[in-house]
């Protein structure tokens, strides 16, 4: 960092406005401001501190403004004071500036009023940035230059001696503040913004960002699904039985109803009979009709069926006998007599006794039977011929009716037939209601077992998708606990940059304190013309002065002049700025496994000015010369407030060296003014 | 006069009309008007069973309702009657069978009973005994076997007789 110019207004003396160049050369690095005691040469320090930190320790706090300035003011009047320092960091020029308001008061009192202070600078694009908050400010002001190195930085030689004390006054965080210098604060800021508060660390946003209740879930869920899936294969054993059951109770029922067929078919069979009975009953009664009737038939026309061959055997004989007569048929000699008796014919007429009617018709009774014979016999014949007429048709009839009879019983036998035919199909007659109430069992039971095996499978669907929604679930875990084992990972890693760091750190503290250590007693050696001494620095970056001769204890009892302090403490400083001033090029060798690879840090410093306040007041003139030599050599750019006395002890040494030079001039208590000489 | 009184069977004779009335004819009349007819032509006659006191009645109003059959079954079976085939004189056997005579009538009444329980015998026999059950049948059986014999005797007759008209014999023996 290097220091360009600053400017005053009405800063303490400073009345009105002045400005400071501070021009920089390679070879001229060095500006001076002479100036007498109370000229002002503490408050251009403290200028620099008010500006950089808003920090003053003027015995008279409160008014910065310029006394007179104060003065002249009317009530209501306001003025300003303002610092404004221009500085490089990096490559950047900051332009820092503070302001402070001053009102008159009613009363005519001048008293503070608002403030406020601004960075500005360009960025990289080109653009003006102005950081106005009071809080980035500082932040600013102290990666340039940390306020606990500010001490060191703007030396202020009459507190010279606070610097080597191990006190409270003492610099506690100098370690830090060295290690600011020397660029391990980056490290350590990188070690901290690794693993430093559990909130915003990398380590602990990486563990915050871990979802172990994903994890315990995901063991859950398997857990979960586990179950399920032995719950599954249980139940498709079930399902399996279940439907086992089933088909058994399917297959006991087709049974029962092909029993049950086989009864309709009887039923069927059944009727069947019937109406074959029925039919049996009708031919029965027609078969005793037709018998009956041929029983008549034969009864009544047997008799002139059998006479017909006897009759045809004499009929021959007894016509031949008979032919020749000739003879009333059918009248007997009774007839005759009763004719005669009666006394009227047949035919109407009276037959007296003794007429000649009388004697023909007794006469005729001779040829009567039963005195004739050829009229018996006549009679016998017709009888003869009309029985054989009868029996002509005889036997074709009753063998017709006889043909139809046996029809009718063959028929009803047929039917007979039929039916113990049926009756052996319909076999035994088993109970029908046991079958039926097996078969309302099984059937019920079937229901029931029907029933189980929805309830299982719509179980078996409410597992599946259960399973399925697990396994969704577990892979949306997975992918946090792929996050998890990412984040896992990237811990392990960061813990492993820490510890990488750490150690590097650790090292390179080490190895810094040892060169600075070296450093130190180098520039102390070149500076001190004493006897011998050294400068021990311990691990909080305090350093002792000790006398090689004597032990340690004792040498805190050992005079030590403000010059040897002051030297010592030019020398710490001198120390760290040459450090701070080389570009450290870490080597650091990772041993990991087999190989060993160079891990290359950079750590850059930037090369820091030396603001002086009366840096040689307690120093003797050859301390004087050997301080001025080194000076220019270890700091980028030295600023100097001296008084003219000193200036001459040094000049000889540092005026090839300076590219600017003030004076400081009093005019009066009040009012000082800065002049280029 | 004839048929005029009620006719019994007695003993094994009442007992076949009875199965005869039972299985085939209506009744005992009706076998009693055939039973000599076939009696006469098989040639068989038959004597009154006295051996039991089964009896098979017909009443004398049955009788006279066949009158005009019984009459004819009566001078029929007399004119075939082989005792009558004897006489020389067709006219003396016409005049016996055709008398009013009550002697004569009780004579020929015996002859024609005989013929009656030898024709029930015969009945009985071809009818009842070939196929009890199948009375009908059996008498259809009967009835064709009636005509075939006939038919053959006739045959046999007639060639007989031709032969012997060759022969110039007027009488002739049947068997």
């Amino acid at each position: 960092m290097i220091i360009r110019r600053i400017k005053l207004k009405n800063f303490r003396q400073f009345k009105g406005e002045h400005l400071i160049e501070f021009p920089y050369q390679e070879n001229r690095n060095v500006v001076v401001i002479c100036g007498p005691n109370t000229a002002g040469k503490t408050t251009l320090i403290q200028a620099f501190l008010w500006v950089l930190y808003g920090k003053t320790d003027f015995k008279t706090k409160d008014l910065l403004l310029n006394l007179e300035v104060a003065d002249l003011m009317m009530p209501g009047d306001k003025e300003e004071v303002l610092v404004s320092l221009v500085l490089v960091d990096k490559g950047i020029e900051y332009t820092i500036t503070r302001t402070q308001n001053y009102i008159c008061r009613s009363n005519g009192n001048v008293v503070p009023e608002d403030g406020g202070g601004r960075i500005s600078y360009r960025e990289l694009n080109g653009n003006m940035k102005h950081v106005v908050k009071q809080n980035d400010i500082n932040d600013y002001i102290n990666r340039i230059l940390p306020e606990e190195l500010s001490s060191y930085f703007f030396f202020d030689g009459e507190r010279i001696s606070n610097l080597s004390r191990k006190d409270k006054a003492g610099k506690q965080e100098l370690s830090s503040a060295v290690k600011s210098i020397l660029g391990l604060t980056e490290i350590s800021n990188a070690i901290e913004h690794l693993s430093g508060g559990s909130k915003i660390s990398v380590l602990g946003m990486f563990r915050n960002s871990l979802d172990l209740e994903s994890e315990n879930r995901a063991k859950e869920i398997k857990k979960k699904i586990e179950e399920l899936e032995d719950e599954r294969e249980n139940k498709q054993k079930i399902k399996a039985d279940i439907e086992k059951e089933i088909k058994k109770y399917d297959e006991l029922i087709k049974e029962i109803e092909e029993i049950l067929r086989q009864n309709e078919e009887t039923a069927n069979l059944q009727k069947q009979i019937d109406e074959n009975n029925k039919k049996i009953n009708l031919l029965e009664e027609l078969i005793e009709e037709k018998i009956k009737g041929l029983r008549g038939r034969i009864s009544q026309g047997a008799f002139s069926y059998f006479c017909k061959p006897l009759i045809e055997k004499i009929e021959k004989d007894l016509k031949e006998f008979n032919s020749s007569i000739d003879v009333v048929p059918k009248i007997q000699a009774e007839t005759i007599d009763y004719i005669i008796k009666r006394g009227i014919c047949i035919c109407g007429n009276e037959i007296e006794y003794g007429s000649e009617v009388y004697y023909r018709l007794a006469e005729l009774k001779k040829f009567l039977p039963p005195y004739y014979l050829g009229t018996a016999i006549n009679d016998f014949l017709n009888d003869a011929y009309s029985f054989k007429k009868e029996a002509e048709k005889f036997l074709y009839e009753i063998m017709k009716m006889y043909e139809e009879y046996m029809k009718k019983i063959k028929e009803k036998n047929d039917s007979i037939e039929e039916n113990s035919e049926i009756m052996k199909k319909i076999g035994e007659k088993k109970n029908m209601e046991s079958y039926k109430k097996d078969k309302e069992l099984y059937s019920k039971q079937k229901q029931i077992k029907e029933k189980e095996l929805i309830d299982i499978v719509a179980r078996l669907e409410n597992i599946n998708k259960q399973i399925g929604e697990s396994n969704k679930e577990l892979d949306r875990l997975a992918e946090k606990n792929e996050k998890n084992k990412f984040i896992k990972l990237c811990i392990e890693y960061a813990e492993k940059i820490r510890e990488t760091l750490e150690e590097y750190y650790t090292r390179k503290e080490n190895e810094i304190r040892v060169r600075l250590n070296e450093k130190v007693n180098q520039i102390f050696s070149q500076m001190y013309h004493g006897e011998k001494r050294r400068i021990i620095i311990d691990s909080n970056y305090n350093y002792e002065i000790i006398t090689e001769n004597i032990g340690s204890e004792l040498s805190d009892k050992a005079d030590e002049s403000r010059g040897l302090e002051t030297v010592a403490s030019f020398a710490f400083i001198s120390g760290i700025i040459q450090l701070a001033k080389e570009r450290i090029t870490a080597k650091f060798v990772n041993k990991m496994g087999d190989e060993e690879e160079e891990l290359e840090i950079e750590l850059e410093s930037e090369p820091y000015p030396l603001v002086m306040d009366a840096p040689f007041s307690n120093v003797d003139e050859i301390h004087v010369r050997n301080v001025s030599k080194i000076l220019p050599e270890i700091a980028e750019q030295v600023i100097m407030f001296i008084m003219a006395k000193d200036w001459n002890y040094a000049k000889d040494v540092l005026s090839n060296k300076v590219a600017a030079m003030y004076e400081l001039k009093k005019l009066s208590e009040t009012c000082t003014v800065i002049q280029r000489v | 006069m004839l048929f005029s009184k009620e006719y019994s069977f007695i003993g094994k004779h009442a007992s076949y009309v009875e199965k005869l009335r039972e299985k085939l004819f209506f009744r005992y009349v009706d076998i009693y008007i055939i039973a000599p007819i076939v009696g006469v032509y098989y040639k068989r006659k038959a004597s009154t069973d006295n051996t039991d006191d089964r009896t098979a009645k017909i009443f004398a109003e049955q009788l006279v309702g066949e009158m005009r059959k019984l009459e004819f079954a009566y001078k029929l079976v007399l004119l075939c009657d082989e005792k009558y085939a004897k006489y020389e004189n067709l006219e003396e056997k016409v005049k016996r069978i055709f008398s009013n005579d009550e002697e004569v009538i009780k004579e020929n009444m015996k002859i024609f009973n005989e013929y009656v329980l030898g024709g029930v015998e015969v009945l009985y026999e071809k009818i009842i005994e070939e196929n009890e059950e199948d009375a009908i049948g059996g008498f259809i059986e009967f009835a064709n076997e009636f005509i075939g014999e006939v038919k053959n005797k006739q045959a046999l007759e007639k060639d007989l007789q031709e032969i012997f008209e060759h022969l110039e014999i007027e009488n002739y023996a049947n068997d």
